[in-house]
């Protein structure tokens, strides 16, 4: 009896200090999700792993999303060095990219010191999803296109190292506040458990006609889309009201931000928008706002636009199922618009 | 860390177990170090704030104690005026600053106080820190009544304020209660543990499937006032009264279940207060270690029952006022407590003091001691309209559309009619358990079938996200 008392004593103190270090250590959780300890929490979609809602569920998720050897480009360009600015709707390998050299970085996240080749022709493209123009185009855009972005340390311009994210003092900071969710991700990410939440979802759903306030189903019950994007109260939705003048600004700070990259030597800069997926799948769900097309209709505006819209919004099936990303389709449009504009700066 | 995480939830299955596993000696080590962790979650600079208090407070103690005559007294006022600066600077900052201006007439002249957050833009106000300047202050209070001797480990001291269970909303502890405790030897017991896990899991019930169910309702309603008939208020108001109830009584047990899974028996804070057949007995049931605090600190200090009636009656609303602000820096907690305050005097006024109780167990006593418990309810429900409106005009607009009758039409409510049943079904559960086995804790063989039943039901009907408790902004 005692040594059974102490075994389960050991069992429970080893075990719950085990969890609790792995929920607090971002760095712990990440060595065992590449082990393949921890199921990715994402590979069903991230729509999915809010609502855990089974007739969203795609379980293919990885051969929808993945682009392949054919996606690549036949030829390169010998005269262009492209560089593109994205996020997690554009690919991160640059082999897909037809550039001569090309460098890609994910905004905010990543920041690149590059040398201009001046016998190339450096062009940057700078992919922004509807969502978050207002946000990242009008109050931050120097912090995240100019203070960020790509630095060139050619000579005569001034090289900037990247500031470090701005950090809040340990003492007045949340302590931890990723850990419930490091937990969960630990904890209950298992089939079994997805079962269970699946249940969950399935019943609040059916019986009280409510998904996880992070998501909404559309009218036919065809698409899901987050919360934040579909509720025309939440300030990233295209359903919310956008004044003139607040497209102005954007439209300012894009000619701004390609003055800025044609002073340190860039040929040319293009702006890139993407649609927000409700946009696409369910535009009538309340009053669109337009700002796409206002912005890229705006007489003010000096920078070049790749205009996707029209095309994106005729393939509703290019965005996943159970994600608020587009799928290979829509990735595939996205390197075919670029790699044309690469071949036709040649 | 919130009582309703996952986070808490392995941090306790540890500490418990560690404090069970360690010599009886460093138990206290123990928990005042997982105390510590525990608060600083929150924010770590929190623990900064809450360890000046403990500083002042311990050494007043030992000052006191060691100390004859007049000077005993003038060290308990100073360790007082200290408590409460604490919680005026953090907490009435902007309260105080904002109603002086307009006393001075600063308004006209278009003056704009500055806030607390622009004056001293680094400090926050701490999580719970009406509750342990409270505990704080009852323990200088109690060595100096001579009731408690001064605790001179400060390590003891320091997990009387800080121990986890009650630190961020309670109960308000008295020194006499449970210093004591953390210097006993205490054995690792099964009914302690079977008591605990029960509190904690019913606690956890209360919390997550019904108050934050509720709050579903009561958020759209008190958030957008001009949008709501009669109806929906109506509705809205009654279930504020059982969501704030759940959500503190949840908290309560879960707080109460910890510290009994590690043998600690806290005081209760809830005893079925609904079913209350008066405004006083009400206050006999609800909150109780906030309501013996004033009771013992504040209202027998000032005269109590032994004064005149006037006086008394002035002493009554002067506590129930300073209750009211107690629990928030705004008018409508001050009205809250007002309001009790003069229900209290119209009772004793008219002599409607539970008369019932007196008479034999007749169908006519027992019905009408139901009415008194609807009635009694009425009138509460009625004060939590100033607890939980927005503004004093949303207060006001929500009477007057709720006493005009055509203001009443079919309710528009932000869930379907499913769950307003099972609202209605899990408040008469919690009305039925109430009055009939209040302190039921399932026994062996039914115990671990039973955690694993309510545990599935937390999970499969439980609002899980970042809802804190709402007695924690106190």
């Amino acid at each position: 009896m005692h040594f059974t008392n102490t075994f389960i004593r050991l069992a429970l103190l080893v075990a719950s200090l085990g969890i609790l270090m792995v929920g607090m250590s971002d760095k712990l959780q990440k060595k065992l999700n590449d082990r393949g300890w921890i199921p990715n929490q994402y590979r069903f979609g991230d729509l999915y792993n809010v609502t855990n809602l089974e007739r969203f569920k795609e379980l293919n998720m990885d051969l929808e999303d993945a682009l392949t050897e054919a996606d690549k480009p036949a030829t390169r360009s010998d005269e262009v060095d492209l560089y593109t600015i994205g996020d997690s709707f554009t690919t991160m390998d640059t082999g897909f990219y037809a550039g001569n050299q090309n460098h890609h970085i994910w905004l905010g996240l990543n920041v690149e010191t590059v040398h201009l080749n001046s016998e190339k022709q450096s062009i940057l493209v700078i992919e922004v999803i509807e969502r978050t123009i207002q946000e990242r185009l009008k109050a931050s855009y120097r912090k995240l296109y100019i203070e960020k972005g790509f630095q060139t340390d050619n000579p005569g311009s001034v090289v900037k190292t990247a500031k470090a994210p701005g950090t809040t003092s340990f003492w007045l900071s949340k302590f931890n506040d990723q850990i419930n969710q490091r937990l969960e991700f630990l904890l209950f990410n298992s089939i079994t458990f997805l079962k269970i939440k699946e249940l969950k979802a399935e019943i609040m759903l059916k019986w009280f006609g409510r998904t996880h306030p992070g998501a909404v189903i559309s009218r036919d019950h065809q698409f899901l889309f987050y919360e934040v994007e579909a509720n025309p109260a939440s300030v990233l939705s295209p359903f919310q009201a956008i004044d003139d003048a607040s497209i102005d600004s954007v439209v300012t700070n894009m000619n701004i931000i390609r003055n800025y990259y044609r002073g340190v030597g860039f040929k040319e800069v293009y702006f890139c928008f993407i649609p927000n997926k409700v946009t696409v799948c369910e535009p009538d769900r309340f009053v669109y706002n337009n700002q796409i097309s206002r912005i890229e209709m705006h007489p003010k505006l000096e920078v070049p636009v790749l205009s996707i819209q029209d095309t994106l919004r005729k393939h509703p099936e290019w965005f996943h199922k159970s994600d608020g990303h587009w799928n290979v389709q829509g990735k595939r449009l996205w390197l075919q618009t670029v790699n044309r504009l690469v071949s036709h700066t040649n | 860390m919130l009582f309703n995480s996952l986070h808490f939830l392995f941090f306790f299955i540890f500490v418990t177990t560690l404090y069970y596993s360690v010599h009886g000696r460093f138990r206290w080590m123990v928990l005042l170090i997982a105390s510590a962790y525990f608060y600083a979650s929150f924010i770590p600079a929190y623990l900064i704030i809450l360890g000046c208090i403990i500083l002042i407070d311990y050494t007043s103690g030992i000052w006191i104690e060691r100390t004859n005559g007049q000077m005993r007294l003038w060290v308990l006022v100073a360790s007082i005026i200290a408590n409460i600066s604490f919680l005026a600077f953090f907490k009435y900052f902007d309260f105080l600053n904002s109603n002086l201006s307009l006393l001075l007439d600063w308004g006209k002249a278009n003056h704009q106080s500055p806030a607390f957050n622009s004056l001293f833009p680094g400090l926050v106000l701490p999580i719970g820190l009406s509750f342990h300047t409270f505990q704080s202050m009852s323990y200088t209070i109690e060595v100096y009544r001579g009731n408690q001797k001064a605790e001179y480990n400060f390590g003891i001291y320091s997990l009387y304020v800080l121990f986890y269970p009650q630190l961020v909303a309670g109960p308000i502890e008295r020194p006499q209660n449970v210093l004591w405790q953390f210097r006993e030897q205490i054995s690792y017991e099964w009914d302690n543990l079977r008591v605990g896990l029960w509190l904690i899991l019913w606690g956890l019930f209360k919390k997550v499937v019904i108050a934050d169910r509720l709050a579903l309702v009561t958020d759209e309603v008190f958030g957008h006032v001009d949008n709501q008939n009669a109806t929906n208020l109506v509705i809205a108001v009654f279930f504020y009264s059982i969501q704030i109830y759940c959500d503190f009584s949840g908290y309560s047990d879960i707080a109460l279940g910890t510290a009994r899974t590690m043998g600690f028996k806290l005081m209760t804070n809830f005893r079925s207060p609904y079913l209350s057949g008066s405004i006083s007995e009400f206050w006999k049931r609800w909150h109780i270690s906030l309501s013996t605090w004033f009771r013992d600190y504040l209202y027998i200090p000032l005269g109590g029952n032994r004064v005149g009636k006037v006086r008394m009656y002035i002493n009554l609303m002067f506590v129930f006022l300073l209750s009211g602000l107690w629990h928030g820096a705004s008018w409508l907690f001050i009205i809250w407590g007002g309001v009790h305050g003069f229900y209290l005097i119209l009772a004793h006024i008219l002599g409607t003091e539970s008369w019932f109780t007196n008479s034999k167990s007749t169908v006519f006593s027992k019905l009408s001691r139901l009415l008194h418990i609807c009635w009694t309810f009425l009138l509460v429900a009625f004060a939590w309209i100033f607890f939980r409106a927005e503004s004093t005009a949303d207060a006001f607009q929500i009477f007057s559309t709720i006493a005009s009758p055509s203001a009443y039409s079919v309710p528009h409510l932000s869930i379907n009619d499913t769950e307003l049943l099972l609202c209605l079904v899990l408040i008469a559960l919690l009305m039925f358990k109430d009055h009939y086995i209040p302190d039921y804790v399932p026994g062996q063989p039914t115990f671990w079938p039973s955690v694993a039943v309510i545990s599935l039901l937390c999970y499969l009907f439980g609002m899980f996200g970042s809802n804190q408790f709402i007695y924690f902004q106190f």
